[in-house]
């Protein structure tokens, strides 16, 4: 391996064997999950047998979209894995050693490799745990691990790409808003609802919370009629929207409290400015969810089930301000 | 003398924004050359793309006659570039850090002058704990130390004094004039410590706009330290009111 590969692979064997290797541990602990699941599933028995062995038929009578998914989750993985080696590669501290460029490049390679047969592995030992008809197993399998090995080639090809290609981007336009909305700004901390709204753009723009409206749209029956399926558009990308949103903010207002932490101001100040975006990004959210439910013919008694889901999506996001209430207000 | 770093025409642009525009250099062996200039000047930019961490976007790179895109390998093995400290892996000791560069230089182990450089600089009882435990000054030793490593003919450092305390920095800056001096080193150095550069160096280069100003060669930096009237200071001062002065007609 010595001269054909990068020498980061000792680098990670050295991490790996220190604080590095509980990330692998996660990893490893969420597979064996995921394996033991259908097993306890089938071992119960009953429904929960049946839900199982459902699985593989159900990638069997749907092998477009089954196909698509592995074939998209496979793709985004390896490009933003390997496109991020590349750039610690090129731009850390190995950035000056005087290392062959091949070596990254079949070092990349082979990660991908790697790391393309353990994910198909895995999904083969979902599948076997899910159990069922073999034909269906064996179909399910070809539909999963072919969309897998194919999404995971195109991923290595765009990272090679792009790194052939590197453009050197400001990136400043990415969380620049359409429009302004200068009434929001507190003048007690002026700029800090501007701050939540551009971390919150430049969030949305990089795909955050796409998946929430991905996994919506994957889950609606093909027989669903346009203006149900706006509704339920429209309440997705209204919850995932306003989660991202509150989830910045909340990060701006943290940073913003430790870039002000020496100064003399008082936190309720914070607290005061810091709440106007996000009720005014609830408010739009809530109108958007409005229209939805409105075009889906939910009565008002859907009302509390929404808020309820608003609120659990944004719970990761209140969790967040936990170091700021641990604090005495009268600093 | 040996031409080691050669620039021709380079260029750096951001987007639309263009740091750099067009840059011609040489720097010689056993010249020890300063890189001034104000904030966002396109010091770090220059050095990036003559490190081989950014791609100019017009221009070339000469490292001791190897041009940097179509012989990446041969002209990094002519350089040492001091990488920032903030990208040295926590999880790593010093040691081992030393030991795995030193490998990409085909060394078997870290060299005898880089172990001397280390206790010289006061790291060498840091060396075998974790780089996550070190202050902001023992990374950036190490990022010396690592850029150092394998004493090659061209060294480009990024503001290496920052962080340091005194005794360090007098070290690093005698180690690097001696380099130059008695093995012929090239040595640029960007900084914002113009009484460093002053009597330690051979040359500096004033970098404004992203366009090489002003350069003094060692005769006008000698004539500088002769009258005590005068500094690179000032001489830089008068140089960049010079150029605004210009600029506004």
């Amino acid at each position: 391996m010595g001269r054909m590969l990068h020498p980061w692979f000792a680098e990670a064997r050295l991490v790996a064997a220190r604080g590095g290797a509980w990330r692998r541990g996660r990893t490893l602990w969420a597979a064996m999950a995921a394996i033991a699941l259908p097993l306890l599933l089938r071992a119960w028995g009953g429904d929960g047998a049946v839900l199982a062995e459902a699985l593989p038929r159900l990638i069997e009578g749907l092998p477009l979209p089954f196909g698509l998914l592995a074939i998209a989750t496979a793709y985004a993985v390896a490009r933003g894995r390997l496109i991020a080696l590349d750039d610690y590669l090129r731009l850390g501290w190995w950035a000056a050693a005087p290392i062959e460029p091949s070596r990254a490049t079949r070092s990349l390679i082979l990660l991908a490799c790697l790391a393309t047969l353990a994910a198909m592995a895995l999904a083969a030992a979902v599948l076997a745990a899910c159990g069922g008809e073999r034909a269906s197993l064996r179909a399910a399998y070809w539909i999963v691990d072919g969309g897998l090995a194919l999404g995971a080639v195109l991923g290595l090809l765009a990272a090679l790409r792009h790194r052939r290609h590197r453009a050197h981007r400001l990136r400043e336009g990415a969380r620049l808003p359409v429009f302004g909305l200068a009434w929001l700004d507190d003048a007690r901390l002026p700029h800090l609802s501007d701050w939540q709204r551009r971390e919150g753009v430049l969030r949305w723009r990089r795909g955050g919370h796409a998946w929430m409206i991905g996994a919506v749209l994957f889950g609606l029956p093909s027989s669903t009629g346009a203006s149900s399926g706006i509704g339920v558009l429209l309440i997705a990308i209204a919850l995932a929207w306003f989660s991202l949103i509150l989830q910045a903010c909340i990060a701006a207002t943290l940073d913003a409290d430790a870039l002000l932490a020496s100064t003399p101001r008082a936190p309720r100040r914070l607290a005061q400015a810091a709440w106007r975006y996000p009720a005014f990004a609830l408010l739009c959210a809530l109108a958007c969810v409005s229209i939805g439910a409105a075009l889906l013919s939910l009565s008002w008694r859907a009302a509390p089930v929404l808020l309820a889901i608003v609120l659990i999506l944004s719970l990761p996001a209140l969790l967040a301000l936990r170091p700021l209430l641990h604090r005495p207000l009268s600093r | 003398m040996t031409v080691l770093l050669e620039l021709e025409g380079l260029q750096h642009r951001y987007d639309e924004h263009a740091v750099l525009h067009g840059i011609d250099l040489r720097l010689r062996a056993g010249e020890f050359a300063a890189l001034i200039g104000p904030n966002g000047s396109g010091k770090t930019t220059l050095l990036h793309c003559l490190a081989g961490l950014q791609r100019a976007s017009a221009g070339r790179v000469l490292i001791g006659g190897h041009d940097l895109a179509r012989e990446p390998l041969q002209a990094r093995r002519l350089l040492g570039f001091a990488v920032d400290p903030a990208r040295l892996p926590p999880l790593l000791t010093g040691r081992e850090c030393l030991r795995l560069f030193a490998g990409t230089r085909e060394l078997g182990e870290i060299p005898a002058p880089s172990l001397a450089l280390a206790d010289t600089l006061a790291l060498a009882p840091m060396l075998d704990r974790r780089i996550g435990q070190y202050s902001l000054g023992t990374r950036q030793k190490l990022a010396i130390v690592l850029g150092l490593l394998g004493e090659p003919p061209l060294l480009v450092l990024d503001e290496p004094l920052n962080g340091l305390d005194p005794l360090s920095a007098y070290a690093l800056k005698r180690h690097l004039q001696q380099l130059a001096q008695q093995r012929g080193t090239a040595v640029l150095l960007a900084t914002h410590s113009l009484d460093v550069a002053e009597r330690f160096i051979s040359r500096a280069l004033l970098l404004m706009d992203g366009r090489l100003r002003r350069d003094w060669p060692a005769g006008e930096l000698d004539a500088i330290r002769a009258d005590p009237q005068r500094s690179l200071e000032q001489s830089m001062v008068e140089a960049l009111a010079a150029e605004g002065s210009a600029a506004a007609n």
